[in-house]
């Protein structure tokens, strides 16, 4: 320790000492120095390139508006490009044997060109700078509720891609999608069976009354559209407290059977919970992508009309 | 107690992921081995086996989705084929309405005309095929739908070297009145001369070399500043072919701005750049006193001299007397807004004044009218020696004589036509001819005959014979219209009657004391006029009280001394005969003005009425046509009621320059000039703020300089000294932020110099 540090009273060589340990944890944290490439210091990286090249757009769109150009001509190529690259994904995708990139590499790619994509659209719609994100016109118009369109879904599919993964993983069984109303009439079949085994009068005439009432038009009923996008447990918690609260009138075989319903209305409830999730993972894909086409149809229809009518 | 431990049956194990179907045995029995085909076909749809019963296969995921894609491309094509190839293209691929003045003209068409009224270049397509112009036609398809270098000015073209289509053509087609079609596309519509003169002046300015606006020296500088003249060049010939579209910008909606452009335009060719008003605007510099007003008249003076002395001779010394002249208001003439029957023409209705009848003819009338008075005579019969006389054969008697007068004005206009200039020169005045010359003598006698010439044309042809000798003066009808049309050839009728023989039959006194008047005349014309210094009594009188006093004035010494010979009646006793015997008094009959006959002068002259006289101002007019280098200009601009105008109209922006090419402005608001044009100011809302209803808050008065005493000579100059103080950027930046009165470039100026009216 030199002269100079001995010096230092304890709390300024404590507060040297954090300032130090701050920028390097956050450098660390940051830029990931020392270590290789994480996927965080890639999403970093990435979005500091896309904050530049949207500065860098908006300069340039600036200055040639301030040059009398038409700076929109310029932003409008720069949109269509990028919507074509953001449309190119899924062309990747149908054509898998083609050498062009893992499909990982392509979707940040397609993240980070879609976040660029929203600035220069932001530049491009005049309607804009007036605070309304739909241009007028009725070509235009919709070309904006399609762009609007296609950047929420692709918002929340980042958002869904990321979270409702671990959501299906937590749950436990992970039914197929294609085979989940096998396992529902399964669990429907199993309800019915156990109901046809009971051989105490009281127990079947409390139960059969309960399962005409309730539960079988619960485990029946397809997936409803409440469940579908918003996962809830209502009908469930109904549905085992009622059986539950039937027992003081059952007998031990009655019990049993209404606790294993119970647990048939348990596993239908996780059931359609792994549904919805699954559906919501692929529905998004799917508005997403046909909102694209149009988007991409009608997004060339428009530069074709936007330049035939611009003026020198 | 939970029951969750039981077990279900194992699921199919059938995997056939992406297929679009699914069997739909399920889930009464396991599903088939073989599954439906892709076409969703039971393998067992023609099987008559019990145990194989046919099923209908359900969609899967794959299936569904493939489903609704194909449906939603289904629909998009029958969307795109409605509306790109249907009648409702127009109004499909319209980007927004248009601004409400330009959505009633195009109200009454049809949606396909009403594209076609300002884009007949596209309108030619395939979808919009409404374009009946063939050239149109060809011309969009010899650029291509695909040439992308004209529409985005790529390929290292710049906007002003694009092809130029035919909107902006289309947009004169309406806009025209506002600009001419020859400047609409320049920059400001200023012609690149004007466009690098500002350029240069504001380099220099900027380098702290200050240059005058003038295109003579522009050259010169241009020679010495080879940087300038690049950066001049450069930036000046960028904008010779700007479109309409560039900056106004349609279809934003029927409340959107046309005019908005941003400030950064404005920097982009300027070569003096500068942020926020308040920050870095140059100051005003001469704004808005550069420019001479249109009348003369020295508010400093007025304020600090004339009203105080007009006001102490009005109290006789009593300061508590109340007047009108007490303190010098600047509301007392200009009245604003509220007096909306005087805003003649001008645009900012502060700016304009009371009419000269209300704010001026209360001290200044009569001195005016004195000065109007003796108007220029349009014939005048000099005296001709006897021996000349009898050469000209019809000369008459009442101008033969010792030779006198003079031969200038308006009948040497009339005659230079007609004879030599030498003789209007040497002529000019007749008594000072050598009259032993031959020469002078043949030319005197040329002279004489032109005159009687001049005379019966006037007299027979009349009012055509006047515009034709101004005509063949150069004079543009228009010009000489107001004075033919008051010029009455009654009068010269009269006039010849009485002077070439029937003298006897209309007025015998004149004609009895023709001689004595000959002799007299040269003493009239020449020491009388020239002692009392236009107050000559033809043409003042009883309405002037500044002369009813003067002896010489109060009895006509020709009259008195011809009345006497003839022992007429004392002016009281006379009755209307003896009255029409005397000699014709235009001071006392003519008080309104007009064209009469002066018997003494052998003269038709014009007598001014006083102020707004139509005859003296196209004769004015006429005398600012001549050429700068013609010596009538001077003489004819030297006579006193011409004078009397001038001396307030005339502005001369250039001291240097000759005073008879300085123009004539009868209004008392300036014609808006280039400076001008670029830059607006309204007073109306400005009085809004109560700091401001002074006007000395922003106008405050310069020191009183003796130069600018512009009637003491009789001569118009232009202020030595600035009458107001320069305004400071600071009385204007303290409001004129970004977030209260705004300070955009466009907040005072504007872009079209021809919106200027």
């Amino acid at each position: 320790m030199s002269v100079a540090e001995r010096r230092r009273s304890a709390s300024s060589r404590r507060w040297q000492q954090f300032r130090t340990d701050a920028v390097s944890k956050f450098r660390r944290r940051v830029f990931g120095t020392g270590r290789a490439w994480s996927f965080r210091r890639r999403r970093i990286a990435s979005l500091i390139v896309v904050a530049i090249a949207i500065v860098l757009t908006a300069w340039i769109s600036q200055s040639l508006h301030a040059a009398l150009y038409r700076s929109s001509v310029m932003t409008g190529w720069t949109l269509l490009s990028s919507i074509l690259i953001l449309f190119a994904i899924s062309i990747r995708r149908r054509i898998p044997i083609l050498p062009l990139g893992t499909m990982s590499t392509w979707t940040q790619v397609h993240i980070f060109t879609g976040l660029f994509a929203c600035g220069v659209f932001v530049m491009h719609v005049p309607a804009i700078a007036t605070g309304r994100l739909i241009a007028d016109g009725w070509l235009e118009g919709t070309l904006s509720v399609l762009f609007i369109g296609v950047s929420l879904s692709g918002f929340y599919g980042i958002l869904a891609s990321r979270r409702l993964p671990a959501r299906l993983t937590a749950m436990g069984s992970q039914p197929r999608y294609d085979q989940i109303d096998w396992h529902r009439e399964q669990l429907a079949a199993r309800a019915t069976q156990r109901l046809d085994s009971l051989t105490s009068v009281d127990s079947q005439r409390v139960l059969g009354e309960f399962d005409d009432q309730y539960l079988r038009r619960y485990l029946e009923s397809p997936l409803s559209w409440s469940h579908r996008l918003f996962a809830h447990s209502f009908r469930r918690r109904r549905l085992v407290i009622g059986l539950n609260e039937l027992h003081r009138y059952l007998e031990d075989d009655g019990k049993e059977v209404a606790d294993e319903l119970a647990g048939l209305v348990r596993r239908r409830d996780e059931l359609d919970t792994q549904h919805a999730l699954q559906w919501r993972l692929r529905a998004w894909v799917a508005v997403h992508a046909v909102m694209s086409l149009g988007l991409v149809a009608l997004a060339i229809m428009h530069t074709i009309h936007a330049l035939q009518f611009v003026e020198s | 107690m939970r029951r969750d431990d039981f077990q279900l049956p194992i699921p199919p194990r059938l995997e056939r992921p992406g297929h679009p179907y699914a069997c739909g045995r399920s889930p009464g029995c396991d599903p088939c081995l073989h599954g439906p085909s892709r076409e969703g076909t039971c393998p067992f749809a023609d099987s008559a086996d019990p145990d194989n019963e046919a099923c209908s296969p359900r969609r899967t995921w794959a299936g569904r989705r493939r489903q609704f894609t194909a449906a939603m491309l289904a629909i998009l094509a029958a969307a795109m084929v409605v509306l790109f190839a249907t009648r409702a293209t127009p109004k499909v691929i319209q980007p927004g309405n248009l601004t409400t003045a330009h959505a009633q003209i195009l109200s009454g068409e049809l949606a396909q005309d009403r594209c076609a009224a300002c884009h007949q270049n596209a309108t030619s397509n395939r979808w919009l095929a409404t374009s009946s112009d063939p050239s149109s036609s060809k011309q969009n398809d010899d650029k291509g739908l695909f040439d992308f270098a004209s529409w985005i000015g790529g390929g290292g073209t710049q906007h002003a070297d694009m092809p130029t289509l035919a909107m902006t053509d289309l947009c004169l087609n309406c806009h025209e009145q506002q600009m001419p079609r020859e400047s609409a596309r320049w920059a400001h519509n200023l012609s690149q001369e004007v466009r690098n003169e500002l350029t240069l002046a504001a380099i220099l300015k900027r380098d702290g070399k200050p240059i005058a606006l003038e295109s003579g020296n522009s050259e010169s500088e241009l020679s010495d500043n080879s940087l300038a003249v690049q950066t001049v060049s450069r930036t000046s010939s960028l904008q010779n072919n700007l479109a309409c579209s560039i900056c106004h910008q349609e279809h934003h909606g029927a409340d959107a701005n046309l005019a908005a452009i941003t400030d950064s335009r404005c920097q982009t060719c300027h070569v003096n750049q500068f942020g926020s008003f308040a920050d870095s605007h140059p100051e005003f510099g001469q704004w808005p006193y550069a420019h001479a007003s249109n009348i003369h008249f020295d508010h400093g003076r007025h304020a600090k001299i004339h009203f105080p002395s007009e006001a102490e001779k009005r109290s006789g010394g009593d300061p508590s007397s109340p007047d009108a002249f007490a303190t010098f208001d600047c509301k007392t003439c200009h009245v604003g807004p509220s007096f909306s029957s005087f805003n003649l023409d001008s645009t900012d209705p502060v700016m304009t004044t009371l009419p000269y009848e209300i704010a001026c003819a209360q001290c200044h009338d009569e001195a005016l009218r004195v000065q109007v008075a003796e108007g220029p005579a349009l014939l005048q019969l000099p005296t001709l020696p006897d021996d000349i006389a009898v050469q000209v054969e019809d000369w008459p008697t009442l101008a033969t004589g010792f030779a006198d007068g003079t031969i200038d004005g308006w009948m040497a206009l009339m005659l230079r036509e007609r004879i030599s200039e030498s003789a209007l020169n040497r002529f000019q005045r007749v008594d000072a001819a050598n009259w032993d010359s031959p020469i002078v003598q043949v030319e005197a006698v040329s002279l004489g005959k032109a005159i009687t010439k001049l005379s019966q044309e006037l007299a027979t042809t009349g009012q055509d014979a006047l515009m034709q000798r101004l005509r063949e003066a150069g004079i543009d009808e228009q010009t000489a219209l107001p004075l033919v049309e008051s010029f009455p050839p009654q009068l010269v009728r009269d006039a010849l009657r009485v002077w070439f023989g029937e003298a006897d039959t209309t007025n015998d006194t004149t004609a009895d004391s023709s001689v004595e008047a000959g002799a007299l005349s040269g003493l009239l014309d020449g020491e009388l006029e020239s002692e009392f210094d236009g107050s000559f009594d033809s043409g003042i009188g009883g309405p002037d009280p500044l002369l009813a006093d003067d002896p010489l004035l109060a009895d006509d010494p020709l009259t008195s001394w011809s009345t006497a010979n003839e022992e007429t009646p004392a002016p009281e006793q006379a009755d209307w005969a003896a009255e029409l015997a005397a000699r014709y008094d235009a001071a006392k009959t003519q008080s309104f003005g007009g064209w009469y006959r002066d018997d003494v002068t052998l003269s038709v002259r014009y007598r001014g009425k006083g102020h707004s006289d139509p005859v003296l101002r196209s004769m004015i007019e006429i005398i600012q046509r001549l050429p700068s280098d013609d010596p009538l200009k001077q003489s004819m601009l030297a006579q006193p009621a011409v004078q009397a105008c001038v001396g307030c109209h005339q502005v001369q922006t250039d001291p240097s320059a000759d005073a008879s090419l300085a123009a004539m402005r009868w209004r008392a608001f300036r014609t808006k000039e280039n400076g001008d044009r670029l830059t607006h100011f309204s007073h109306t809302p400005h009085l809004n703020v109560q700091g401001l209803q002074d006007c000395k808050h922003c106008h405050q008065l310069g020191t009183t300089n003796p130069a600018n005493a512009v009637h003491m000579d009789g001569e118009s100059t232009v202020n030595a000294s600035p009458e107001f103080l320069p305004m400071t950027k600071a009385s204007c930046s303290s409001c004129h932020t970004k977030s209260a009165a705004g300070d955009h470039c466009t907040r005072c100026h504007r872009y079209h110099v021809h919106d200027a009216r």
